[in-house]
């Protein structure tokens, strides 16, 4: 056990994992918070807590991460390298120990011209694949960069994301082994739409025999409706809508759009769980929490495994 | 203002605009006399320069007459002038001055009588503008 | 090149506002090159600063000049005479910002303005068309990329690959930005050194940038 985490026990014992993942408010009420994560009890292994996200001002994920952990959740850090430099990423990762967390998930993180704050200074002090291998040194050497000792380690269990759908494609799983290389314990991908693509991406993983190096968690995000789709498709940068999701939702009425890109979803996870190299689901319901429990429930991910 | 009498600087190519005038003089369609007329070797090498300080001097308005597109000798000098234009143009409008003061027309030489009708276009523009408040504070 | 554009007129003649003459110093150097503040772009400026005050009734009397270069002492020198036998109330550089600090540094009696924006260090992609290709960083990788720069020219100056927003050839922060990671990437397949990006780029020292403070260098060899 690297971290001990109930991610890591779960993925370990070999069991089907489910991540969620909760954004933080835009404003400093903690019941929101509380809310939105009492949907994903039990029905979870663990929560993302995204660290503002598409660069909008939201509350700290840490903080976030806290009260989760004070409901008795579990959560995943995620730690962006466009706000924090080398200093405040180390320091932050030994607070973030210090609580409690025990899983935290390394990502370059969007560029600040697409949020709240476009005239912003960023700061990308190290990328991600770096980010990952200074976790790692602090884990497993003890150290931080300036080679200084910790006094009391930190033990977490590493995540990092991966677009089997950005360009150029053929480079995707290099930089999938690259940070394997660098570290990571378990990868959770972007929402997965084009079912054939990430299959090839796929297989060349399993090839290289990248999948028994780490866990892959498949992401998926339920389409609550046509025009949803169709944004995602159209303006988010790396991500792949096939057509056919979109005539799906099409073919229905407006009001049984949702119910219908509930059962794509739910079909989209009964097939990744039969590819081999995939470890578990990474669901991503943004601000759609309430149907997690509905989702996991079609999709037989429920009960949860007990782990201790 | 009735007595009004725009000052228009216009720059014309030696090429087609240039045997355009000469075909309108020949039908007895001559230039107003408030027009100064430049004939330069194309439009292309107008420059911005030349614009500035025309309008700087106090002209109230400032045109240039161009090959049609695709009939440039020199290609693309048409283009180029059209271009300066719409910079110098950005500009007017940038210190508060009209950039209808300033502008191009397209012209050839089997197009004698129009001449007519851009002449009278400008001054009709230049005219509702009124004179160039440069002019003006010259005279004052 | 340093390149660089002209600050909007508006944000010009707010700076001369209080002023009746001024003297517009143009550099031949990298802005007459990026069409930005060389000779003709001195005219261009002076004429439509001329126009502007006059229109208002409040004329403004402005002596043109284009200095060799800027960045030194030498041609700055050139500077006194026509400071010293004339009023200027101010005196606005065309140059990249090097120009006015090195004006302000040598004549402590003058207001200095700058009426350029220095944007970055590049080059011309076509006539009118300039792109960032460098950001001093004081310590270059470049080779390790195939020669394109991941500092200047990724949005996030990751040093790893391409990020998930890499799509068609394009960064995801602007359809009018290449994804450099992209352009590196097939670059090196080109090259046959695709290996060479599966190693991890180790984490970047930054202190010969900025980062590390004002830089300066120093050649014994050179100095007197
Ligand atoms: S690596 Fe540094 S020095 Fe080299 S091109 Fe990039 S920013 Fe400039
Ligand atoms: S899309 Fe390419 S250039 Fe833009 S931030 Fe990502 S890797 Fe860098």
């Amino acid at each position: 056990m690297k971290a001990g985490s109930r991610l890591e026990k779960i993925l370990e014992a070999g069991h089907f994992a489910v991540t969620g993942e909760l954004g933080p408010p835009r404003g400093a009420d903690a019941e929101v918070i509380k809310k939105k994560a009492e949907h994903l009890r039990n029905k979870v292994d663990s929560i993302n807590v995204t660290d503002n996200q598409t660069s909008v001002v939201r509350m700290c994920s840490m903080a976030v991460c806290k009260i989760l952990i004070e409901m008795g959740l579990e959560p995943n850090l995620q730690m962006v390298c466009r706000d924090r430099n080398r200093i405040a990423i180390q320091s932050d990762l030994l607070g973030a120990y210090a609580l409690g967390i025990r899983n935290v998930l390394c990502l370059s993180g969007d560029h600040n011209k697409f949020g709240d704050h476009p005239q912003c200074k960023n700061v990308f002090d190290l990328d991600s694949m770096q980010l990952i291998a200074t976790v790692k040194r602090m884990r497993d050497e003890g150290k931080l960069l300036s080679d200084q000792e910790l006094e009391g380690g930190v033990k977490f269990f590493i995540g990092a994301a991966a677009n089997p759908f950005g360009d150029p494609f053929e480079f995707r799983v290099t930089r999938l082994a690259k940070k394997i290389e660098a570290g990571v314990d378990f990868i959770q991908t972007q929402c997965i739409y084009n079912m054939e693509k990430f299959k090839t991406w796929l297989d060349q993983a399993n090839d290289e025999g990248l999948t028994e190096k780490c866990y892959i968690l498949a992401g998926v995000t339920p389409l609550k409706s046509v025009g949803m789709a169709r944004y995602m498709q159209k303006f988010v940068p790396g991500l792949d809508v096939p057509e056919e999701y979109i005539t799906r939702l099409k073919g229905v009425e407006k009001k049984k759009q949702a119910a219908e890109g509930i059962k794509i979803c739910v079909e989209q996870i009964e097939q990744l769980r039969e590819m081999k190299g995939v470890a578990g689901v990474h669901l991503m319901a943004i601000e759609w929490e309430h149907k997690v429990p509905e989702i996991t429930e079609a999709a037989k991910l429920l009960p949860r495994p007990e782990v201790d | 203002m009735p007595d009004f009498e725009p000052k228009i600087i216009l720059f014309y190519c030696q090429f087609c605009p240039d045997k355009g005038i000469n075909s309108a003089c020949a039908s007895n369609i001559s230039m107003p006399s408030n027009f100064r007329k430049i004939r330069i070797p194309c439009t292309g090498t107008v420059d911005i320069l030349h614009l500035m300080h025309a309008l700087e001097a106090g002209a109230d308005g400032v045109f240039v007459l161009a090959c049609k597109e695709g009939d440039c000798h020199n290609e693309t000098g048409n283009i180029k002038a059209q271009k300066r234009i719409t910079y110098v143009r950005k500009l007017m409008e940038d210190i508060g001055l009209e950039p209808e003061r300033v502008g191009i027309y397209y012209f050839n030489s089997s197009q004698g009588p129009s001449l007519k009708n851009i002449t009278q276009e400008i001054l009709e523009k230049i005219s509702e503008l009124g004179p160039s408040p440069l002019g003006l504070s010259e005279a004052a | 090149m340093i390149v660089a554009e002209r600050k909007p007129i508006k944000e010009i003649l707010a700076m001369v506002a209080d002023f009746k003459k001024i003297l517009l110093v143009g550099c031949k150097g990298c802005v007459t090159v990026c069409n930005a503040g060389g000779t003709k772009e001195v005219g261009i400026l002076a004429s439509a600063l001329k126009i502007a005050r006059k229109k208002e009734g409040n004329p403004i009397e402005i002596d043109e000049m284009t200095l060799e270069r800027q960045c030194d002492p030498e041609y700055i020198d050139q500077l006194e005479e026509p400071l010293k036998n004339n009023n200027y109330d101010a005196v606005l550089s065309m140059a990249c910002s090097v120009g006015p600090q090195f004006i302000a540094r040598r004549y402590d009696n003058i207001l200095v303005y700058p009426t350029l924006n220095t944007c970055f260090m590049g080059g011309a992609l076509e006539h009118g068309v300039w792109a960032e290709f460098c950001q001093g960083c004081g310590n270059c990788i470049i080779h390790h990329f195939g020669g394109l720069c991941p500092i200047a020219r990724c949005s996030k100056s990751l040093m790893n690959g391409p990020c998930g927003g890499s799509a068609g050839g394009k960064c995801e922060v602007s359809p009018d930005i290449d994804c450099v990671w992209h352009l590196i990437y097939d670059r090196m397949k080109q090259l046959g050194k695709l290996d060479q990006l599966r190693e991890i780029f180790p984490i970047k020292d930054w202190s010969t940038s900025r980062d590390g403070g004002p830089r300066k260098i120093v050649r014994e060899d050179l100095k007197k």
